[in-house]
């Protein structure tokens, strides 16, 4: 009883402790909290058949592979079957109904019921990007719908938009520039700060 | 007595967890849906894009969301019935009068969680729905596969609430196209 009640401020030390920890790992104005997780991770690439119908199958490969290779904890690999777990799946249409939009991303979990669509910053075990083809085929450039391609699978692999004032990267939205249709320096240091080196 | 005791400890409990699920799950959490919005470089590009240009003001909305065998969303929005006081730019073809209603689609949407109590509203970044009684200034386009159906241009770029009490916009563009709006078209 008494080396229990000795103990507590070492219990209580340890727990802010881990506490902190993990919100110091977790949390960021760049990248989400959890996502596919912050620990060494392989990602399963996946092209709907859409993908190639529409004539964007090298946009999306370089778009998925332009994320490879940046942090060691990160890898991916294409599978020609529709994966599950730790995916990321693409598609493409001739329009997203309801928003004039070039691409969105959502994210799911699978359980007992089938798939659940979960908020950005939670545990997933699936993202969903879909592009919509009339507004790609408006961008005045390749380049451009290339930007639009890596800019989604970046939120795909777990970052946010980044509007910095002055900073170059693929992650912005407020504006797209060509040149920057690859990850920038910075969108490689957010992708190293969420899954290490 | 003592079989009574569990049981009645067990009924408690039972009847504690069903309120706390029942609580729970009449919350409505926020989420961000992650999106490339098209985005225009000045007003004449904005304008360019949309077919009707209206002021008015919300009355209902209703959640649509439609999906695959699968459960996935294939479409998902909020159409909201807009009761239009003023026409500005029509390029439809569709003759629309003051006091007509039209359907807009919001890129707001509301699922269950399934088990997980609760509901999760998604939202594409920055976008807040329209409420009702509040006047708002609209560019919008018809969507492709629903033709009597109008989605927003550039989402918060096509958007502005023009309630007195609220001068909200996203960013420096999207405050600049709204004042160029109101300048060019004299609304009120």
């Amino acid at each position: 009883m008494k080396t229990l009640k000795s103990m507590k401020p070492v219990i209580l030390a340890i727990c802010i402790t881990v506490v902190s920890g993990t919100t110091a790992l977790a949390s960021s104005d760049h990248y989400h909290k959890i996502g596919f997780g912050n620990e060494p991770l392989h990602l399963y690439f996946w092209k709907d058949s859409s993908v190639a119908s529409y004539g964007y199958t090298s946009y999306a490969n370089t778009g998925f592979n332009a994320w490879d290779g940046i942090s060691d904890a990160l890898t991916f690999h294409e599978e020609s079957s529709e994966p599950t777990y730790g995916s990321v799946v693409t598609y493409v249409g001739n329009t997203i109904p309801g928003k004039d939009v070039y691409g969105t991303v959502d994210h799911w979990v699978y359980g007992l019921f089938g798939w659940t669509q979960v908020n950005p910053d939670d545990r997933r075990h699936r993202s969903r990007v879909r592009f919509d083809h009339t507004n790609l085929s408006s961008l005045g450039s390749n380049a451009l719908r290339q930007y639009a391609f890596t800019h989604e699978f970046g939120h795909a692999v777990g970052l946010k938009h980044n509007n910095d004032s002055g900073v170059a990267s693929v992650m912005r939205d407020d504006s797209m520039v060509a040149s920057n249709n690859m990850p920038q320096p910075i969108d490689k240091a957010h992708i190293i700060e969420k899954y290490g080196d | 007595m003592k079989l009574k005791k569990t049981m009645a400890l067990v009924l408690g409990a039972l009847v504690f967890s069903a309120t706390g699920y029942l609580i729970l799950d009449s919350k409505t959490t926020v989420a961000e849906i992650e999106t490339m919005p098209v985005t225009h470089n000045n007003l004449s590009e904005l304008e360019s894009r949309s077919q009707l240009i209206v002021t008015g003001i919300p009355i209902s909305s209703k959640n649509h969301v439609i999906r695959d065998e699968k459960g996935f969303t294939e479409e998902a929005f909020t159409i909201t019935s807009f009761k239009v006081d003023n026409v500005y730019a029509n390029k439809s073809g569709v003759k629309i009068n003051e006091g007509d209603i039209i359907k807009v689609a919001e890129p707001v949407y509301t699922v269950d969680n399934g088990l997980k109590p609760g509901r999760t509203q998604f939202v594409i970044e920055d976008y807040e729905a329209m409420q009702k009684s509040e006047r708002y200034l609209l560019v919008l386009r018809p969507d492709l596969k629903y033709p009597d159906l109008n989605v927003i241009v550039g989402v918060n770029e096509g958007k502005y609430n023009l309630d007195t009490s609220e001068k909200r916009v996203v960013n420096e563009k999207t405050g600049k196209f709204k004042d160029e709006l109101i300048g060019k078209y004299n609304i009120k």
